[in-house]
């Protein structure tokens, strides 16, 4: 809604400059939409005349695609005779002009008419071939709109305008075109509907507009500087922490328990359930939650304490086994390492939870790491862990999950804590870099909260002449 | 017996009684009033308020597991707009709810038809259409603000109990304007009035961020009462209102006067609360007489 | 080589999607959207990776009369019995009324098992519940108080019992609740993005199978 108002100045300007070719008490202009593709076009109208308003209430806004013909198929489904679209045919007009399609008798060839000459005839019924014949004429546009109906006799539409929409007269609007093709040029008119849905003979017509596909989406400038400001705040403190300054962390009791789970499983002789979520690869959870398990498999592999990874995706699953080989690699035990230790459950959400909970009473494991995505099975999950008397660490970044693993674990990484673990075990001067660089961007934000908080406040009793939510408005 | 021994109760006997305080309500029937939340009753007027005729998009993303809180809710509303001469698009973005997307729709038209005239009775393709199932949440969601019909193709087979009978209607191009005539309405998003996922996943923030930000339409949310919390930031801002569980669902049934499973489990969820919060004091008496103890 | 490649790759896929994000110009527009569908195509062959993973992992305990090796049998046989019924009847038509073999596992055996392992959540949090909340410090009996305020106010009985539980239960949930989980989700948010970036410079490579 709010880009629409951004674009009210352009229009009042065109209006100023364009007056359109007219017969109606209307103002019709058309622009090109500043932040697309090229396929959308601002459509805006507004009457000048009250009483004409009154005797017709209705307007129709019809389109044109400047320098084209355009013919429409038309076809029926079995049994019925209401005829639809089944493709539409575009041709330049020019030398070889565009007359017609027409359907020959009951319905065996289409004839596709230029200037006292054929320019396609094809023979037979079956529409999906008639189609693809069409398609192969270079001085034609063919659209296949519904393949799932006959062709009917004598049916073909030819338009040079379309109905685009239908308002009412007394009240200005606009409206975007969409689906135009780059490039082109459109017009627009109006035509006025009284009581009874007469149309008027007279129309007012818009000058031509050309939708253009722009090469940055300007409504979009906000997020740009955010991303610019956040990145730069990281690359900055990436900077800061490799010139050797020390920086802080806080103790973040899940992360620094790790270590000390698995060297608990070990001791018990009991081995180590690592559960990556529900998520695919995609998810940055399940990203974080591979980083961790990058930190245990390294762990297993020196202590030589089984370790089950059962997932819910094939592709998690893969990478799992990648990283627990190499985690006993890298340890120098790749013989310890077990195929059967990373494998597939199922997809299905409550298959899965059913599969790990079975694991984990049979297995009796001595340490359970929940960590990734998680819906409405983290408390089976965590309970059943509880159960079974292992020390739990969870970890995820769905906020209505946190509280069920509060609950049933003995640590719980709470979603940005979940993000900053390769930092935190590895102590690494680059990522402890960003973990700063991004507790910087927390306290712009906060910052931005409080200002806008009072601005907001400004413009509500009325001291402020704008609303300051715009400024994040994102198209 | 020593209370503090009721610290480590074997947990299958807190089950018994949980099990046992949602059973026997059901046979009780005592029916305490449910009341309305500010959430629930914002989304009940914007439906009320809605001119006749509007058509509102409904998204089917949640499976069996959670059919008891979200399925009597998705009645309720739809029930709802069909009394208000509302039409239904209902859409399916999880493969496992494809059974309730369509029997949601169909039992409350079924129900309302038992008493209308054969020319008012409720139809698929003109008061109500159900497209089944397609894959990729959120490229569905942007999908529909370019084309539904392109998005969807076709609308579902589905049977309809037509003057006594089943009847099987198969698939139909969502082109065929005759035989469906509510297609002729419906573009895009600027076709619907509102858009309601009932969603027991993490389709609901797609809507909110696609449907709600990006094409400007209207959505209200049904939730599982799990994930309610994490949505009522967004209110009233970004959604229009809020049904969350089984509580939302009988607030729904409540405000349109049609108690049904959700007011009947009512009583099963205060009884199971209560015993809850009486389970949370005992384990406290237990635990402060233990520091005493000690 | 082996490390810098798909280090290069995962760059340039990102970047281009950034891109794409704020150039509305083809072929950005519709970088996104083909990103996303060649996603789906190819998770629809990785199935074959997991049903493979299921199958060999079952095998090898039969084969090998590891512990527990009967329930094995149950997933072949379940398995085998679910993919059957579906090839051969297919998916059915008309679900709600009239159900084929296909809409029989659905109803019958599917929505059962599912619906068994979610109400089982009714119980674990009675269990949860009653063990974790503990009056232990101040911050612990504000939760606790708060949470039976809640409680009580989101259902019937509370309103029987005193009139503003309700009210006072949905000022919970719409102040203060909702200032939490905003704070949680902007926390989540940044934590996430700043995640992405290490990511698309390569600082971190869990996709390859290492932390570093």
């Amino acid at each position: 809604m709010q880009s629409k108002v951004l674009y009210l100045p352009f229009l009042v300007l065109l209006f100023f400059f364009s007056p359109a070719l007219a017969t109606l008490p209307f103002d019709i202009c058309a622009v090109d939409n500043p932040n697309d593709a090229g396929t959308t076009l601002l459509v805006s109208w507004k009457c000048k005349d009250p009483e004409f308003a009154k005797i017709y209430p209705e307007i129709m806004i019809q389109r044109k695609e400047v320098g084209y013909k355009k013919a429409i198929i038309m076809g029926c489904i079995e049994g019925s005779e209401q005829m639809q679209p089944v493709a539409i045919v575009k041709c330049k007009e020019g030398p070889a002009r565009f007359k017609a399609i027409d359907v020959g008798p009951e319905g065996k060839f289409i004839v596709l008419q230029g200037d006292n000459k054929t320019i396609e005839k094809i023979e037979g019924n079956n529409l999906t071939s008639i189609i693809e014949k069409l398609s192969k004429n270079k001085d034609l546009e063919v659209t296949l709109v519904n393949r799932n109906l006959r062709l009917s006799q004598n049916t073909f539409a030819f338009n040079d305008y379309e109905t685009i929409h239908k308002a009412p007269s007394a009240e200005p609007g606009g409206k975007e075109d969409k689906e135009l093709i780059s490039g082109r040029n459109y017009t627009y008119r109006i035509i006025a509907l009284n009581a009874s849905n007469v149309e008027t003979v007279d129309y007012v017509e818009s000058l031509p507009a050309q939708p253009v596909a722009q090469w940055f989406n300007t409504g979009r400038i906000n997020i740009l500087v955010g991303v610019l400001l956040f990145a730069s705040l990281i690359i900055l403190f990436i900077q800061v922490a490799k010139r050797g300054k020390d920086l802080y962390i806080r103790k973040i009791a899940g992360l620094s328990a790790v270590d000390e789970a698995i060297g608990r499983a070990t001791e018990m002789g009991k081995p180590i359930l690592f559960v990556p979520g529900i998520s695919g690869i995609a998810d940055i959870e399940t990203m974080a939650s591979m980083v961790i398990l990058a930190r245990v498999s390294n762990k297993v592999a020196e202590y030589d304490t089984p370790i089950f990874v059962p997932c819910c995706d094939p592709i998690v699953m893969t990478t799992a086994q990648e990283i627990v080989k190499e985690g006993f690699l890298r340890a120098g035990r790749p013989d310890a390492y077990n195929p059967d230790y990373v494998n597939f459950i199922t997809q299905d959400q409550f298959g899965y939870t059913a599969g790990v909970n079975g694991l984990m009473m049979r297995e009796r494991p001595g340490s359970i790491f929940l960590l990734g995505y998680f819906a409405a099975e983290s408390l089976l999950l965590a309970e059943t862990g509880h159960e079974t008397g292992a020390i739990q660490i969870a970890g995820t970044a769905q906020a209505s999950q946190l509280p069920f693993f509060v609950t049933a674990c003995d640590y719980t990484l709470i979603g940005e804590e979940f993000f900053a673990a390769s930092a935190y075990l590895s102590r690494e001067p680059v990522l402890m870099g960003t973990l700063i660089g991004q507790d910087m961007g927390k306290i712009v934000i906060i910052g931005l909260i409080v200002i806008f908080a009072i601005l907001s406040l400004l413009s509500h009793f009325g001291v402020l002449g704008f609303n300051p939510s715009v400024v994040f408005t994102i198209e | 017996m020593d209370i503090v021994k009721l610290m480590k109760i074997d947990r299958r006997i807190l089950f018994v009684f949980i099990f046992l305080s949602v059973l026997i309500p059901f046979f009780l029937k005592c029916n305490i009033p449910v009341g309305e939340s500010p959430e629930t009753e914002a989304l009940f007027r914007y439906i009320d308020n809605l001119p006749e005729g509007s058509i509102i998009l409904i998204s089917t993303d949640y499976d069996m597991a959670s059919r008891p809180e979200l399925y009597p809710m998705a009645k309720a509303i739809i029930r709802h707009a069909f009394m208000k001469g509302h039409k239904i698009v209902s859409i399916c973005l999880w493969p496992n709810g494809v059974g309730l997307a369509e029997n949601s729709v169909t039992e409350v038209a079924a129900k309302l038809n038992e008493k209308r005239p054969e020319d008012k009775k409720l139809r698929h393709g003109k008061d109500y259409l159900i497209t089944g199932y397609r894959a990729g949440v959120a490229i569905v969601i942007m999908s529909i603000g370019d084309s539904f019909s392109r998005t969807f193709g076709t609308c579902a087979s589905i049977t309809e109990n037509i003057d006594g009978k089943k009847t099987t209607i198969p698939s139909i191009s969502l082109d065929d304007h005759h035989r469906l005539p509510i297609m002729k309405n419906i573009k895009n998003y600027d076709s619907f009035k509102l858009t309601i996922p009932f969603a027991a996943g993490a389709s609901v923030d797609a809507w909110i961020e696609f449907a709600g930000a990006r094409y400007h339409q209207p959505v209200a949310l049904g939730v599982t009462a799990v994930s309610a919390p994490r949505y009522y930031p967004f209110f009233p801002n970004q959604i229009v209102g809020l049904v969350g569980g089984l509580k939302g669902a009988a607030e729904y049934e409540n405000l349109i006067k049609n108690p049904d499973w959700a007011t009947k489990g009512m009583d099963a969820q205060s009884a199971a609360h209560i015993l809850i919060i009486l389970f949370i004091i005992i384990g406290n008496i237990a635990y402060f007489i233990s520091i005493k103890k000690k | 080589m082996k490390t810098t490649l798909p280090v290069i790759l995962t760059f340039l896929a990102g970047f281009l999607m950034l891109f794409g994000f704020f150039i509305p110009h083809y072929p950005f527009n519709e970088l996104q959207s083909t990103t996303l569908n060649w996603g789906m195509i190819i998770s629809g062959f990785t199935m074959i990776l997991g049903i493979a993973s299921l199958i060999i992992h079952h095998y090898f305990k039969i084969a090998r009369k590891v512990r527990d090796w009967q329930f094995s049998i149950i997933v072949y046989v379940s398995y085998l019995a679910v993919f059957i019924v579906g090839m051969v009847f297919g998916i059915n038509n008309g679900l709600a009324l009239d159900p084929t073999p296909t809409g029989f596992v659905y109803f019958y055996v599917f929505e059962p098992l599912q619906a068994t392992m979610f109400s089982l959540l009714a119980f674990y949090i009675a269990s949860a519940s009653y063990r974790a909340f503990r009056a232990r410090n101040f911050e612990a009996t504000l939760l606790l108080i708060a949470a039976i305020i809640v409680m009580i106010g989101r259902v019937p009985i509370g309103k029987a019992i005193w009139i503003y539980f309700p009210d006072i239960a949905n000022w919970i949930m719409t102040v203060p609740n909702a200032a939490a989980q905003r704070g949680i989700i902007l926390g989540i948010a940044l934590g996430a993005i700043s995640m992405s970036l290490r990511i698309l410079f390569g600082i971190e490579k869990p996709y390859m199978g290492s932390s570093k």
